[in-house]
């Protein structure tokens, strides 16, 4: 899976010298919308979630793309601390990006996607797994539903569920930073938040995930 | 005691383990896109597209941004939106500021008559004046029997696709009025000093209250209703000095002439209109021009006790078996509490014999594991010592395996050493049959949340498939439980049997979940076809064709 940091390629500095299309901000404090870039000569740059959001409010589906990237695999860790199944962790992750993309122009501080994204697949997660209990207790018998064993993040279980329970933003950064592999700049371009300000998170969140694993053997 | 070094190498191993086929974004950016619509229109030689849920979404988070708070439900707002759901025709028109921009612009304008059809042009700007001229614009249009999209990555290309019917436009139309509405719910008061008329009405001025309640109130919003307690202006303003500047304003229009030929597609001479397969559209018949069949309930398929067949429910299995596909097929209707009619679009045998095929079709989807030769040995013996039975049963009557037909014409791709074959004569004909076993699992059509036609990887079009969760554990259960073991050799090989034929047979590699593809040489028509009776469900009695006129009408 490639870096969500990187997916994203780049946007040109100067919006009009170039003929391709562009990302730019059509309202004052409006909407902002984005297109693919054909003009080589630009800058690198990271979206932050609050512009991707605005684009993603103002229709731009390829925003939308690029914030199921950013947060695909908090909200599947996420879901699966309550669901204890990746496979239904992805489905509850899938679920909650529809109900997110549908309820987004509802989201009042497009900041704060994050954690009200997160809030939303935890609400869902729950959901499933209530369903999912009613559902086992209607069809026993049948041993077709249990498939924990052969879930992949089994080695993972603890740190996932460590992770889980970090508060939303930093579930956010160190997920970016370690898993994905995101530098603190592009994580602090990506939040709009100062990179000195990331670096804390991640040093408060790496302690907290040091606190709470030193108990149990990997 | 790990050290945060220790922490993050942990980190990273859980990031590098996570695969690739472990995101969603494709299955969720697929789910986003089959919703709603839309074509495009381009102002010069710049063509940007947009979906129909985008510019909806852009409308209301536009209206959001500056109407802002909710607030309590109060009887202007209620009779506003009441005003708006028994209008034949909305008009809304949408102007915002831009940067640099001294007056508004227009940013969308969208048009709705009630069971006809739908338009929306919305133009895009740069955030520099001196770019106007690269204005792009984006027309979506819809009526009740077809919809334009643009085409993706092709210029001067729109697709042309079955229309959902315009209901769920509907939706977003009253969405964007509630936008605009929306401060309404606030505290509001009547405000005569800037009453206005408008196309010669009277318009009674509201303001809300707060912009009152100070002296250095910086903004405020003003919404004028005709005399019907229409919303046909909303504005919002800001203070410069003395004076009150409109920054964004929207209006409405209730009932304006527009009829069916507005909703009809004008695109220019440059533009190619395609279908979903990219080959340029057909142009389809309106009305039916073929024949017209009547088919009636087959007495033999009531089971005894029960009385009524649900004709409504027949009625619609009947359409979208027919018409849930990539074209329309045949009308349908009630003729009494036993029959219904079927007219067909088009007067060709193929169609005909598609319509016999979908009325037919026990529209079944199952997936089996089928007998492998090393560890279903004893199994096979015994089916092939017994050449007369279908089925092998265990000493309590429960069947353990059974032979199931493969698909005329398909049998190169699905018989292989390590599955039991047989052969049958069936008149003069030879039916090859492959041993399935059961499995606890029973993974049926009845789990599908959707089957829709795609193009796989190398573009032939195929079945794919969405399972509900229930069917994605189950399923996911059925496909981990049989995956190919390397160390012993052994391959296991899926049969997705569609109406009691086996199409497919592939061998399971990795666990399968909620989603999936059927590929084989299938036409693109044959797809279709199958997707939409895998849709449509079963049929709740058997239907025999009694009549059958030559031409509709």
């Amino acid at each position: 899976m490639p870096c969500p940091c990187l997916s994203w390629t780049c946007v040109c500095p100067t919006v009009g010298k170039n003929a391709g299309k562009f990302l730019s901000q059509i309202l004052s404090g409006g909407a902002l919308l984005y297109g693919a870039f054909e003009n080589a000569d630009c800058e690198p740059f990271m979206p932050s979630t609050e512009e991707l959001v605005k684009a993603a409010q103002a229709g731009e589906i390829s925003a939308f793309a690029e914030l199921v990237r950013r947060y695909q695999r908090a909200a599947v860790i996420t879901a699966h601390s309550v669901l204890g199944d990746f496979h239904l962790a992805q489905d509850a992750a899938q679920e909650a990006f529809l109900h997110a993309h549908r309820m987004l122009n509802r989201l009042r501080s497009a900041a704060a996607f994050g954690p009200w994204l997160l809030r939303i697949v935890r609400r869902r997660a729950i959901r499933l797994q209530r369903a999912r209990r009613a559902e086992r207790t209607g069809t026993d018998g049948i041993d077709c539903a249990a498939s924990e064993a052969s879930d992949w993040m089994e080695p993972y279980r603890e740190v996932a569920r460590e992770i889980a329970r970090l508060p939303e933003h930093e579930r956010i950064v160190v997920v970016m930073r370690y898993m994905d592999g995101c530098s603190v700049k592009d994580i602090a371009d990506a939040t709009g938040r100062p990179v000195g300000t990331v670096t804390k998170q991640l040093s408060r969140a790496i302690e907290r995930l040091r606190g709470r694993l030193v108990e149990t053997p990997s | 005691m790990k050290s945060p070094k220790d922490i993050e190498k942990v980190l990273q191993d859980f990031g590098r383990d996570w695969s690739s086929d472990g995101s969603i974004v494709d299955r969720v950016m697929q789910e986003i896109q089959t919703a709603p619509v839309v074509a495009i229109l381009p102002n010069r030689r710049n063509i940007i597209m947009k979906s129909l849920v985008g510019l909806a979404a852009s409308a209301a988070i536009v209206a959001l941004l500056w109407w802002g708070v909710l607030g309590d439900k109060n009887s202007l707002y209620a009779q506003v939106m009441d005003a708006a759901h028994k209008a034949r025709t909305l008009h809304i028109t949408y102007y915002g500021q831009l940067k640099g921009e001294a007056e508004p612009v227009k940013i969308f304008e969208s048009w709705y008559e009630n069971g006809v059809g739908f338009r929306r042009d919305q133009c895009d700007w740069r955030d520099n004046v001196e770019h106007r001229a690269s204005r792009q614009c984006t027309v979506c249009l819809g009526n009740e029997e077809s919809t334009w999209t643009p085409a993706k990555d092709r210029h001067n290309t729109v697709m042309r696709s079955r229309s959902r019917g315009i209901a769920q436009e509907t939706e977003q139309i009253f969405a964007s009025i509630d936008q605009a509405a929306r401060g309404l719910r606030n505290n509001v008061q009547r405000y005569p000093e800037v009453d206005q008329t408008f196309d010669g009405q009277p318009l009674k001025a509201y303001i809300n209250r707060s912009a009152l309640s100070s002296k250095t109130t910086k903004q405020r919003e003003l919404y004028y209703l005709d005399q019907q307690s229409r919303l046909v202006r909303a504005v919002k303003q800001e203070r410069d000095g003395d004076r009150w500047n409109t920054t964004h304003f929207s209006t409405i229009g209730y009932d304006e002439p527009l009829g069916t030929a507005f909703f009809q597609p004008n695109f220019g001479k440059e533009f190619k209109i395609v279908d979903a397969d990219g080959k340029p559209a057909k142009s389809e018949p309106t009305k039916p021009e073929g024949p017209t069949l009547t088919y009636e309930v087959d007495p033999k398929s009531e089971r005894a006790g029960t009385t009524t067949i649900d004709m409504d429910k027949v009625l619609k299995v009947v359409d979208l078996r027919l018409n849930g596909g990539v074209e329309k097929l045949a009308t349908v209707r009630k003729l009494d509490d036993r029959r219904i009619e079927v007219a067909l679009m088009r007067r060709n045998d193929a169609d005909r014999r598609r319509v016999e095929r979908q009325l037919t079709r026990p529209g079944t989807l199952e997936f089996r594991i089928l007998a492998n030769n090393k560890i279903d040995k004893a199994l096979i013996e015994r089916a092939q010592k017994e050449p007369a039975a279908t089925e092998m049963l265990d000493s309590s009557g429960k069947r353990l395996a059974w032979w199931v037909p493969v698909k005329a014409g398909l049998e190169g791709g699905i018989v292989r050493p390590e599955v039991a074959k047989r052969t049958k004569k069936v008149g003069n004909r030879e039916v090859t049959e492959i041993l399935v076993v059961a499995d606890p699992c029973n993974v049926t059509g009845d789990y599908l949340s959707e089957a829709k036609l795609q193009l796989d990887p190398f573009g032939s079009p195929s079945v794919s498939f969405t399972f509900n969760d229930a069917g994605g554990k189950l399923f996911g259960k059925l496909t981990g439980d049989h995956l190919a073991d390397d160390s012993t050799g052994v391959s296991y090989v899926l049969g997705i049997i569609i109406d009691g034929e086996i199409f497919s047979a592939p061998t399971i590699r990795s666990k399968i979940g909620s989603t999936g593809q059927i590929t084989g040489s299938f036409n693109e028509i044959e797809v279709s076809d199958i997707a939409a009776a895998l849709n449509a469900g079963n049929l709740p009695a058997r239907l025999r064709l009694v009549a059958e006129l030559p031409h509709s009408n």
